[in-house]
């Protein structure tokens, strides 16, 4: 039997400085219509551009009826290796061949239409996804039954809740019999019985000799419903089996490695504006803290750049992410508005971590900067700087505050109590 | 795309036969590009019909607004240039004269600013979700159509009115008006990707269509020019294909064969550079957002 999808080699080159990259495609154009090209300007480019492969070499095959769940840490190249497959991006080297159609799910509401009814948007995304009219018609009211959207199928998808827009956007591409199903970490947003229904109407897609490639953080559902497992690291394949649970411990394990309480610059970052050079966690006298912290620990987030050109917008900050590695927030240095400027030269930027705020658990802190309005430097999707924050021992607060609260953060807030007069 | 696409469309019915090779680079030729186009013809109705939905939703000033502005326009052209500079139109009622100008530019106009606004525009899709993207600009070369059909409607009411009965030439109406719906699209391949990279473009862009109107003879017909200016007319695409239209709709001379070629070296030209530019710049959008 001929493998479903074939993946030779595919690497993905970004180039991070945006702005750069704009002029140089402009350039690029109007020079490949006129070969009037500005050898000043040609030679110069490379040097306003900072390439990095979110993918290298990455080659695998596919056999229909696979499930194939892909782990890995934030930048590892997921997305990227979905959003190939499902042509959104082209890759930079390499080449994929997909037998088949596929139905890709990267996002809420992919493609929906804020301004049109649930109906009218089912009939969009089915011809998108290749289908003719009665094609879809045969299959609406399956689709609306499964969504479980029938009230409001002739509302405006503008007045859905998210887990609406998901559960039609994934009823939608359920249904529509692509023989390639790419999901992406959709699941999240649905309430737990849509999630299973979610699960089990995979199963049943894949049992029907359909092929699913599936991304998600939460390794149970990957457990659940994959037979086969890929551990993205830094763009390459690390591991590839069936054996699911054998994947997973060795992306748990790499992670436990990787993911330590500091974090430096091995010589391997460099941007014209800076140089990132240490990620940590401090106390308040700037001591280094290699340990789990307790919840209501005074802690501070601490970044070390070398600062190589004063710019008013550089904006140095980071993001963290609970165990599941969803985003809780971000923060820069720039945020406030008369927040100090930095001098040329190594400066610190240190943040206050509040404190009563983490659950117990693990968190990542990943370091972001950008010039703002112009490019970034390091995103969420891209910066591969991060640590890890174990918070533990969450005090009882008060004799009423009851064992461990099942919520992301556990913020201890003010209160006020006063009569009322 | 930079892939190639192998009876995707026939892969509806027969599903087992689609395939699909993504790869870096492609040897994209103009005829794979029209033939893109044209097998993903169904995904343009679609995003077409929706614009038009969009627009009509609330139908009553939806089509109010379609059928108010060309006549407001004709209105106040006529009692600018009609009555009080007396452009002459060779015994053809003014208002006739400029609405029959009005209905081609204004469609020209409005397929050039929203097919390069496009990519832009359907930011949220693109990066979502996978289609030929050389539809997007396209798609207002149709969701307009229904606009200038309204003004088509007024401006034979208009003809009935003033006793221009339209020569039996009309016929080739629909022709003109598919020739300037692709030479829009044309336009828009070129300037929808460098609009998503330079927004600027979409800001500068109603100011060169506002100077186009003039250039063109809209307003006035071409007669009207001194005669050793009016070969620069055979220049201009949109002059040649607006002649014609007044010649099988009120009987005007048609444009010479000069014109004609002209036209058609313009329109093949907009469309290499066009279909080059698009590819060209596609990949480099994506990323960008």
């Amino acid at each position: 039997m001929a493998p479903i999808i074939q993946v030779s080699n595919i690497g993905k080159k970004y180039r991070v400085n945006k702005a750069a990259q704009g002029q140089d495609t402009l350039r690029d154009v109007i020079g490949s219509f006129f070969s009037r090209k500005d050898k000043k300007h040609a030679a110069k480019s490379p040097e306003n551009m900072r390439e990095f492969w979110a993918l290298k070499d990455v080659s695998f095959e596919m056999n229909e009826g696979e499930v194939l769940g892909i782990i890995g840490r934030n930048g590892a190249g997921k997305s990227t290796l979905l959003k190939i497959l499902s042509r959104i991006t082209t890759p930079t080297k390499g080449e994929a061949m997909l037998n088949g159609r596929v139905g890709s799910l990267l996002e809420v509401g992919t493609g929906f239409h804020p301004e049109l009814t649930g109906r009218e948007n089912v009939y969009f995304n089915g011809t998108i996804l290749g289908l003719r009219k009665h094609e879809i018609k045969a299959r609406f009211d399956e689709i609306v039954a499964f969504s479980g959207v029938e009230d409001f199928i002739d509302t405006p998808i503008k007045r859905y809740s998210s887990g609406m827009k998901m559960r039609l956007a994934f009823s939608v591409a359920a249904h529509l019999e692509p023989e390639i199903m790419i999901i992406d970490e959709v699941l999240a947003v649905g309430d737990i019985d849509f999630q299973n229904k979610c699960i089990g109407k995979m199963r049943d897609v894949s049992s029907s000799g359909r092929t699913i490639i599936f991304v998600s953080h939460n390794l149970m559902s990957i457990r659940q419903l994959c037979n086969r497992c890929i551990f993205l690291e830094n763009g390459t394949l690390k591991e590839d089996s069936k054996d699911v649970a054998h994947v997973i411990g060795q992306y748990l394990q790499k992670d436990e490695q990787k993911n330590q309480f500091e974090w430096f610059n091995k010589g391997d970052l460099d941007f014209d504006e800076i140089t990132p050079e240490r990620l940590r966690i401090t106390n308040k006298e700037g001591k280094p803290i290699a340990r789990p912290i307790s919840a209501d620990e005074e802690v501070f987030v601490e970044i070390h750049c070398n600062v190589k050109t004063k710019s008013n917008y550089l904006s140095v900050g980071y993001a963290i992410y609970d165990h599941a590695q969803s985003l809780i927030y971000y923060s820069y240095h720039s945020d406030l508005h008369n927040g100090e400027k930095p001098e040329q030269g190594k400066i610190i930027f240190k943040s206050r971590l509040p404190a009563n705020i983490f659950n117990d658990g693990e968190y990542t802190i990943q370091l972001i900067a950008g010039i703002m309005h112009h490019h970034a430097l390091l995103t969420r999707e891209n910066s591969l700087c991060q640590i890890r924050l174990k918070v533990e021992g969450n005090p009882l607060r008060s004799s009423l505050w009851i064992g461990n609260r099942h919520t992301t953060i556990t913020p201890v807030l003010e209160w006020n109590i006063s009569n009322e007069c | 795309m930079l892939e190639k696409n192998k009876a995707i469309q026939e892969g509806a019915e027969n599903k087992e036969q689609s395939q699909v090779i993504i790869r870096p680079q492609s040897d994209l030729t103009i005829l794979n590009n029209i033939h893109d186009v044209w097998v993903n013809r169904d995904i343009a109705w679609t995003l077409a019909l929706r614009e038009i939905q969009i627009r009509y939703k609330q139908s009553v000033i939806g089509v109010a607004w379609a059928l108010v502005q060309p006549l407001i326009t004709t209105l106040i052209f006529t009692l600018i240039f009609g009555f009080l500079v007396k452009i002459p139109t060779n015994g053809i009622p003014y208002p006739v004269f400029v609405l029959s100008g009005l209905l081609f530019w204004q469609y020209f106009s409005k397929v050039v600013v929203e097919s390069s606004g496009s990519l832009v525009k359907n930011e949220g899709i693109i990066t979502k979700v996978f289609f030929p993207r050389l539809l997007l600009p396209l798609v207002p070369a149709l969701s307009a159509a229904v606009d200038m059909g309204i003004a088509l409607i007024i401006l034979l009411a208009l003809m009935l009115i003033y006793g221009t009965p339209p020569t039996p030439y009309i016929i080739f109406l629909p022709f003109l008006l598919l020739a300037t719906g692709l030479l829009g699209y044309g336009i828009g391949l070129i300037l929808s990707p460098i609009n998503a990279i330079y927004r600027d473009i979409g800001i500068a862009l109603p100011f060169f269509i506002q100077i186009g109107m003039y250039l063109t003879p809209v307003i006035y017909p071409v007669s009207f020019v001194p005669e050793k200016y009016q070969w620069l007319f055979l220049l201009n695409p949109v002059a040649t294909l607006l002649d014609t239209a007044r010649a099988v709709m009120l009987g005007n001379p048609f444009p010479s064969l000069a014109a004609f070629g002209i036209l058609l070296l313009w329109t093949a030209l907009i469309f290499i550079i066009g279909f080059r530019c698009f590819r060209k710049l596609e990949p480099a959008i994506v990323d960008r957002i």
